[in-house]
């Protein structure tokens, strides 16, 4: 049984995933077997926790930097500890339905991703989680990179150019506190798939208006990505193949502020 | 006050642009008239409307503009030939509705404009800007109810089918033809872009999404980027035009906006595609589904093609027809008049020449 120390979980939600976890135990241990965190880690806290050889899963939809990325690493091995860096988003059960349909399923091949990501101020949106979403549900690096914003606003648009002319449009906006806003649609070469909250909205009704409430896809994405990183230190699998992902996010991520800067399209060497 | 007398000039495409003005009292339809030259399949289906209409169908233009009082001219041939049957009505002192696209090159919508203007007649390119959830998203936003406009989006995927799917031509087998293929089309109605000159629905569609936006900011287009594909149709891979893009835009004012058009094929959408605007503003945001008001519709042994979702309450032609009219009345201008018109074939034209060149473009006013 690995001891799980989550950081970054309400009770509620520990409580939630503690009764769902199959071959692990929620643990407020100092001394856990592994550590996960759900929101911004403290790199120097992961850097310890791995040089004692704990294992480390960053799945608060970020990734740290490419060189510090390359420097856990490096101090992770002398001790055998793993590092895993997942993207929440990719476990949610609408990105996973949509993968599963995705080629060699019976969406086809993608032709163009289409990320809305609306959140109130204050709350975190780190730009390269989406784009490493993006990349992995279009299954290869962009080759043309794209972006315009509004500092003022809060707004930035990124366009994405893939190999024969697919592409992918992402927005991350800013709303009114209290509000936020997710939509992606994926249209591939033999179907669509749109998992858009305006379809998931119930309303309530109080006079005036009705207020639309969405109903979220609970905890079972978080379920996913423990008992995914549980499984995979059990059976000692490697996890660092799904850095590659990140290490394409990373680039794509510089060559948005490049793009920014230029007001030009930036080619992705090597993609 | 008695109706406007109407001339159909060319119903070979959209004959519903005919059936939409008609439908408003203002506007009778009294002659269908064509060019002598037009291929026989043309004469023939501008024969079929004008038996149906009960009006004669003269193959001669200018004869028919000349001779049967008309006041208005509604324009719908082969996208080639579009702005040249509008500018010879112009110059005959006939007010305009014409299909879109404008046209297949700037210097006709060059034209056009010039015609248009120095005749002084009215011009209404067609289009969905009263659709009701469209109306409704103009009014909030007009309103004040999302604050200033930052960025509009505007998905635009329509689920039909063009001839078969990407990669099955078989080797050694010839290209697809665009024109035979959107002639043979016609009878389900999945014909596009109607012409000899192969056309991408960014070229075609694009001034749907662009109208929308253009409604919802008033806001000129100044710079494109934007990535097409021929990822559904052989068809359109054969003929090396798009079927899906997405685009970039960079408006007057510091707006941005965006759109994603593709032909996505019959069997991606239960209920002909997938339409939303987004509107971020200031002080808020707005989602909108275009093809609200909706019902849903589904039973037993029900057509696979039938759509489920069906939109009503859609009085987009009468209220295009009705806008026609106040412009004519009043000599003021329609919700897409003959310079806007130009101005969304330009975005699309800099959104094309964007993807050839991998950079973004300048939209030339």
């Amino acid at each position: 049984m690995i001891r799980l120390a989550v950081n970054g979980a309400t009770e509620a939600v520990r409580q939630a995933l503690g009764s769902r976890l199959r071959g692990a135990t929620l643990q407020a241990t100092p001394d856990p077997d592994a550590a996960v965190f759900l929101d911004r880690p403290d790199l120097g806290a992961v850097r310890q926790l791995l040089a004692a050889g704990k294992h480390v899963l960053l799945a608060d939809g970020s990734c740290p930097p490419a060189d510090l990325l390359d420097t856990l690493l490096l101090v992770a091995r002398p001790g055998g500890a793993r590092l895993a860096v997942v993207n929440p988003a990719s476990h949610l059960p609408s990105c996973q339905l949509i993968r599963r349909l995705l080629a060699p399923g019976p969406l086809g091949k993608p032709g163009l991703v289409r990320l809305h990501r609306w959140k109130p101020p204050g709350v975190p949106r780190p730009l390269v989680g989406d784009l490493e979403w993006i990349t992995g549900l279009m299954g290869s690096a962009p080759q043309l990179v794209y972006a315009v914003d509004n500092v003022p606003a809060g707004f930035l648009h990124v366009q994405l150019g893939f190999a024969g002319g697919a592409t992918a449009l992402l927005d991350h906006a800013r709303v009114p506190a209290g509000d936020e806003y997710g939509s992606l649609s994926v249209i591939a070469s033999a179907g669509a798939a749109h998992a858009d909250e305006h379809a998931n909205v119930q309303l309530l009704y109080r006079g005036g208006p009705p207020q639309a409430l969405r109903t979220g896809e609970g905890v079972l994405a978080l379920t996913s990505l423990l008992q995914d990183f549980v499984e995979g230190l059990v059976s000692g699998r490697d996890f660092s193949p799904s850095l590659a992902g990140w290490r394409t996010a990373l680039r794509v991520d510089d060559a948005v502020r490049l793009s920014l800067t230029s007001r030009r399209a930036i080619p992705l060497e090597g993609s | 006050m008695p109706p406007f007398r109407c001339a159909v000039l060319g119903a070979v495409k959209h004959d519903y642009v005919a059936r939409g003005l008609a439908s408003h009292p203002r506007f009778e339809i009294a002659v269908v008239a064509d060019d002598p030259n037009v291929p026989a399949w043309a004469h023939e289906r501008n024969q079929q409307f004008a038996d149906e209409c009960r009006v004669p169908y003269v193959r001669d233009v200018d004869r028919a503009l000349r001779e049967y009082d008309v006041q208005v001219a509604i324009v719908s041939p082969e996208a080639e030939r579009h702005c040249d049957l509008s500018i010879r009505a112009a110059l005959a002192g006939k007010h305009v509705v014409q299909d879109k696209p404008l046209s297949t090159r700037r210097g006709e919508c060059d034209r056009l404009v010039e015609a248009i203007e120095r005749s002084g007649v009215r011009f209404l390119m067609w289009n969905r800007n009263f659709l009701p959830a469209v109306l409704h998203a103009r009014d909030l936003v007009s309103g004040g109810a999302v604050g200033a406009v930052v960025a509009v989006h505007v998905d635009f995927y329509f689920a039909k089918d063009a001839g078969p799917p990407l990669g099955t031509r078989r080797p050694g087998y010839p290209p697809l033809s665009w024109p035979a293929h959107q002639i043979a089309a016609h009878v389900d109605g999945s014909d596009g872009g109607l012409g000899n000159e192969p056309m991408g629905d960014l070229a075609i569609e694009g001034i749907y999404p662009l109208g929308y936006i253009r409604l919802l900011t008033g806001a000129a287009v100044q710079r494109v980027f934007a990535r097409a594909t021929a990822h559904f149709h052989q068809l359109y891979a054969d003929n090396a035009v798009e079927d899906l893009a997405g685009v970039t835009l960079e408006m007057a004012g510091g707006l941005i906006g965006s759109l994603a058009v593709g032909r996505i094929g019959a069997g991606s959408h239960p209920s002909g595609g997938e339409i939303k605007l987004h509107v971020l503003g200031s002080e808020g945001a707005l989602v909108i589904g275009e093809s609200r008001p909706e019902v849903l519709v589904c039973y037993r042994d029900q057509p696979p093609r039938e759509p489920r979702q069906r939109r009503v309450a859609a009085d987009n032609d009468f209220l295009l027809a009705d806008d026609f009219a106040r412009a004519i009345d009043t000599g003021g201008e329609t919700i897409l008049d003959a310079r806007a018109g130009r101005h969304l074939f330009a975005v699309c034209e800099a959104a094309l020449e964007s993807c050839r060149s991998g950079q973004p473009v300048s939209v030339i006013e």
